[in-house]
């Protein structure tokens, strides 16, 4: 079956006066590893929403986690010095502080708490072997910049991880298309099962996929060719042209405007996500 | 004689709990539950009502209309996107009812014994690090 | 942020100023040459503060001000917020743009209309959330100006939030619907006030349903009548922007049938209205009074021991200019009034009066006999009715 399945376009003309050549493209796609970038407004809308929220925060009940006397209440105090109090015989010109509890009522209450990493190691070596298991070691996360997108590789799996990728291929390196697969005359196989083989046959045997239905998504309609959509998604794995001239980029959305034909991307823009 | 008796009895019943006062007088399981009380109880941990000028009223209320307009112009955007999804589906499934019947039938029938995959990743704000797999096992 | 000492200040002011003057070229909301002056902040404090931040001008008290914080990031949030409105309202006043371009070309009269329609409604869309305008909305009364679709909009909103539905409830639970007219449909705003008064108890707004004296009634009121829809909109040749003002006592005694009747207390008629010009005071009267009075005011005087009595006050809008010479006061018929003049009810107004110690000085004041006193007339057998 396998074999009658073109992976790229056929170099057989078929006589126009018979029905239009069916053929599966697949719309595989590598979803979001991390959350959407905020613009400006939103991030700047959390943090103020934020700052309201903690300051109507009710006050840390420091009695209740730090026992009276006790070295970690030493600690918590020393980190945590107690607010201006509210003296009577002083004025205040930027009005009177309101003490309750230890926290100004003004105000949000700003707690700092005692590391359980000591200075000292964390500026010694962060790269240490025995470090990364150690429990008590100072949280740092990852860069959201990758060094795909740093190298601008647009054949890496780990360039943009905000947003969705889709896969398109070159076979002349040239121009750019999904990759799309032609039905044979003789031979009736399923959208979803033509897409399949078709992908693996040119290079997804290393690919670990979902297809997300059986379904087609979309049909495009070109000059005697009929283009069905199958959505997938690629879970792990690298993709790897069986043909070395094959080339292929994993692109955002905006990206494929550039790459894709204009018409043909105006037609399909609507199955392509903006996050 | 009697009415002592009855007094001892009574008060510590009575007696009011403070907290970081009389310690000595009671017992740290009736401490432990009194500092436990007190961390629940909003007693004198409720911040200052937030009273708003004029300006910072006009100036909230206009962050949240601006927010409520945004928000309301994405998922708008977004609605439209979904139902020209939706649409196309539609669309290319009459084409094949149409054209090609066999395949309709087998792009149709349902796919029951099929799982969604454990390892697509649920976003998150830091990558992991390694953020992709690259060996897939056959 | 805050500098106290004045020489810091006046040379951070000029700074803001020119700063202001750079970024306030690409806003909608800052362009004043075809907007009216009623839509931007009057006082200059107070709009530098809004959109400067620093301590809040409108705090007046200098130590409150000092004392007062305001949350965290909001002029920033706020600044951003304000880009994110004007963009939008900048895609309206380009609507309101292109619609005033086909207004001026359509000569059809129903697709006229509609568009009227659609560009008052994207008048309003462009500046509701424009931040001077609820400013200006909420705290300086002075700058409503009616002639603007969105401050019309806005008292449309605050209107039927409270003032109507307490009118609405008063004018059911004393059944002057459907004791006077059967049912009302409100379209304006209907106030009424007695500005003769000196205690500002009388003299403010009635509250519909107060009970009051009659000394505080005893000159004609004041009435405010607010126009909310478009189509009303006319200059003074137009006769839909014409109005008729009646105020009938559906309580009056009459004894020979055991019941009561209706008397007509102040007819008005032919009452140009609009937007900016919606009060019948004592101004208009003395010039224009005679032509509009069709039945001169007479305060309701009710009569020792009867029961307590209505004042009810009706607005209607005229289909056409009326001629109405004179009208009989006793046994008024007002449903028969409004079916031979063709009128439609738009709003209405109620309050109460009782038998006072000033009664009898009014009385004496518009030249009427003493009023009658009642008695309660036990009768023969209560169970016979």
């Amino acid at each position: 079956m396998k074999g009658r399945i073109l992976g790229r376009i056929s170099l057989r003309a078929y006589s126009t006066d018979l029905k239009p050549v069916v053929s599966s493209t697949l719309l595989i796609s590598r979803t979001p590893i991390i959350s959407e970038e905020l613009t400006a407004f939103e991030s700047q809308y959390y943090k103020y929403n934020n700052e309201l929220w903690k300051r109507l925060m009710w006050t840390f009940p420091k009695w209740y986690y730090y026992k009276d006397g006790t070295i970690s209440e030493q600690m918590f105090k020393e980190l945590n010095p107690a607010p201006v109090f509210n003296n009577p015989n002083v004025d205040f010109p930027n009005g009177r502080p309101e003490i309750r509890q230890g926290r100004d009522r003004r105000f949000k209450q700003e707690l700092k708490l005692p590391k359980t990493y000591s200075t000292e190691v964390e500026r010694a070596d962060e790269t240490a072997a025995e470090s990364s298991d150690n429990l008590s070691r100072k949280i740092v996360p990852n860069s959201r910049i990758t060094k795909a997108d740093e190298t601008k590789d647009l054949t890496s799996l780990e360039r943009k991880l905000a947003r969705t990728l889709y896969l398109v291929i070159s076979l002349d390196g040239n121009k750019w298309s999904l990759p799309n697969f032609e039905m044979s005359r003789e031979e009736k196989v399923p959208l979803h099962k033509l897409a399949e083989t078709g992908f693996q046959s040119i290079g997804g045997e290393t690919v670990n996929y979902y297809n997300v239905s059986n379904t087609p998504c979309h049909l495009h309609h070109s000059e005697n060719k009929k283009e069905y959509f199958i959505k997938s998604h690629i879970l792990a794995g690298k993709f790897a042209p069986v043909d070395n001239s094959t080339k292929f980029m994993w692109l955002a959305k905006e990206e494929l405007q550039e790459y894709l034909e204009g018409a043909y991307y105006e037609d399909v823009k609507h199955l392509f996500n903006d996050v | 004689m009697l009415s002592s008796s009855i007094k001892s009895a009574v008060l510590p019943v009575l007696r009011t709990f403070v907290r970081f006062k009389s310690k000595a007088d009671v017992s740290p399981s009736t401490q432990r539950v009194i500092g436990q009380m007190s961390a629940l109880s909003a007693s004198k941990k409720q911040p200052k009502v937030i009273r708003l000028s004029n300006e910072d009223l006009i100036k909230h209320k206009s962050i949240v209309n601006a927010w409520n307009l945004y928000r309301r112009r994405k998922v708008s955007r977004q609605r439209d996107q979904l139902n020209k999804q939706y649409q196309s589906i539609v669309d290319a499934m009459e084409d094949l009812k149409q054209s090609e019947p066999e395949l309709y039938v087998w792009a149709n029938t349902k796919q029951t014994n099929k799982k969604f995959p454990l390892q697509l990743r649920v976003p998150t704000d830091y990558p992991p690090s390694q953020p992709w797999v690259y060996n897939v096992k056959k | 942020m805050w500098r106290k000492t004045a020489s810091k200040y006046s040379l951070r002011a000029i700074h803001s100023t020119s700063k202001c003057l750079t970024t306030g070229e690409k806003k909608v909301w800052s362009e004043l040459s075809s907007r009216s002056s009623s839509l931007s902040i009057k006082n200059a404090k107070i709009k530098k503060s809004l959109f400067e931040g620093g301590k809040p001008e409108t705090i007046v008290n200098i130590e409150r001000k000092a004392a007062y914080y305001s949350p965290v990031d909001i002029d920033k949030t706020f600044q951003l917020a304000y880009d994110e409105l004007a963009r939008v309202s900048g895609d309206k006043y380009a609507l309101v743009d292109e619609l005033k371009s086909q207004l001026t070309s359509e000569t059809d009269t129903e697709i006229k209309a509609q568009l009227e329609k659609k560009l008052n409604k994207a008048l309003v869309d462009a500046e509701i959330y424009n931040p001077e305008v609820l400013y200006n909305f909420e705290y300086d009364s002075e700058l409503i100006d009616a002639s603007q679709p969105v401050y019309r909009k806005l008292l449309h909103d605050k209107w039927k939030s409270h003032d109507l539905m307490v009118l609405m409830q008063r004018l059911e639970q004393l059944h002057v619907i459907p004791d006077t007219l059967p049912t009302l449909e409100p379209k304006v705003e209907v106030k009424v006030k007695f500005p003769h008064n000196t205690k500002s108890e009388f003299s403010s707004w009635i509250v519909p349903g107060t009970v009051l004296p009659a000394f505080a009634v005893c000159k004609p009121p004041t009435i405010e009548i607010t126009l909310f829809d478009e189509t009303a909109v006319t200059d003074d040749s137009n006769s839909s922007s014409l109005y008729t003002v009646v105020l009938v006592n559906p309580d009056e005694p009459d004894l020979s049938t055991n019941s009561f009747t209706t008397k007509l207390h102040y007819g008005l008629s032919n009452v140009p209205l609009s937007h900016t010009d919606n009060q019948i005071d004592s101004g208009k009267l003395l010039t224009d009074g005679e032509e509009f009075t069709f039945s001169s005011y007479i305060p309701i005087l009710p009569e020792k021991n009867a029961q307590i009595q209505r004042a009810c006050l009706w607005v209607f809008r005229q289909n056409e200019p009326l001629t109405i010479k004179s009208c009989e006061r006793e046994s008024f018929n007002i449903r028969e009034f409004a079916a031979i003049h063709n009128l439609t009810p738009v709003g209405a107004h109620v309050w109460r009066q009782t038998f006072d110690r000033s009664v009898n000085a009014i009385r004496e004041q518009y030249h009427l006999p003493r009023g009658r006193v009642f008695h309660r007339v036990r009768r023969t057998d209560p169970y016979m009715g």
